[in-house]
């Protein structure tokens, strides 16, 4: 029968233990992940198809490895499923920073991001970005950081503004999530979406200002095409602001949808 | 008169001519929504001049603004 080590196949007979499979092919390792589960019981006795990560603790694993280090958390037929995935993201602030982060931490295969802005002070108390990159396109220095994230992820940026003549951009994605801030570039999003792109699924956000509990963030669920994540009213304001606790909430429940939907599982 | 509104039926007082007037009666800023009627996307700049008639399907998503 074969195991995966790392990501690579190893012929092992039958009733062979974890422990003894280890210490055969990986006598160095201290870090052992099996089917995704942290610290197994290394007396279990192997069966074909599982898989074992093991690394040194604090040591860069090969190339050839890092991958199946990457997602040895994450079960290896979803892994491949967003491996395969193409996702839009409109709009590379609050939201679409978040978003994207955790689409390429979660091994999102490509995405395409538009955005026309410059990280500038005001953003970094919610934005993924860093001081070093004031004056610096959105779209540079959103690539600029995933990059230290991951290789597994290829990042198609336009510095644009979106409108109905360019949202083709989005055409090989199965999902586009919309991450503005302006609520008229979100309503002309979905819009143009629907005219253009009408099979496309469309993840939105709509009340994720002020500082009111996270529990008032909620999916909507408009159409099969169409899901909105937010409070559905809190809106930027005198006095009521974002910041990055809310919005996160809100961008984490949008990138959750997307893997869900890319996995099947949102019906 | 009625109309399916996001998959709802919804009842309106007296006759409601276009969109725009459909948007007031929802209480929908005209400026952040996106409106499908039967299916078809109906952009801003043609609120006022597109009619609704009883038993139309209406999709809405009004917006607000931050992110």
């Amino acid at each position: 029968m074969i195991v995966y080590l790392n990501g690579k196949p190893v012929e092992v007979s039958e009733g062979v233990t974890l422990k003894e499979f280890l210490k055969k092919h990986f006598p160095g390792f201290n870090i052992i992940i099996h089917n995704t589960v942290l610290n197994p019981d290394f007396s279990l006795i192997l069966e074909n198809g599982d898989r074992v990560s093991a690394f040194k603790k604090g040591e860069m694993p090969e190339n050839l490895s890092l991958k199946s280090l990457m997602f040895a958390r994450q079960p290896e037929h979803y892994t491949e499923k967003l491996q395969d995935a193409v996702v839009g993201i409109a709009g590379l602030g609050g939201l679409g920073s978040v978003v994207g982060e955790n689409l390429v931490r979660a091994g999102i295969g490509k995405l395409v991001v538009a955005d026309f802005d410059i990280v500038e002070p005001p953003n970094l108390n919610r934005q993924r970005y860093f001081i070093h990159q004031i004056g610096k396109p959105k779209v540079e220095a959103f690539k600029e950081n995933m990059g230290q994230v991951s290789a597994f992820t290829k990042i198609e940026a336009y510095n644009i503004k979106i409108s109905r003549e360019n949202v083709d951009i989005f055409k090989d994605c199965s999902v586009i999530v919309e991450c503005f801030d302006n609520p008229e570039a979100k309503a002309m999003l979905v819009s143009a979406v629907r005219e253009k792109l009408p099979q496309k699924v469309i993840v939105a956000a709509s009340g994720v200002a002020g500082f009111h509990s996270e529990k008032t963030i909620t999916v909507k669920k408009i159409s099969d095409k169409i899901y909105i994540v937010g409070d559905g009213k809190s809106e930027v304001s005198d006095g009521i602001g974002l910041v990055a606790t809310r919005v996160g909430i809100a961008a984490s429940i949008q990138s959750h949808l997307v893997v869900r939907i890319i996995l099947g599982l949102e019906k | 008169m009625k109309l399916k509104i996001n998959g709802e039926i919804k009842e309106f007082e007296g006759n409601l001519k276009n969109i725009s007037e459909l948007l007031k009666a929802l209480n929908v800023n005209s400026k952040f929504v996106a409106v499908e009627l039967n299916g078809s996307v109906v952009y801003k700049e043609n609120f006022e001049t597109t009619e609704v008639k009883d038993g139309d399907k209406v999709e809405v998503v009004s917006f607000v603004g931050g992110g």
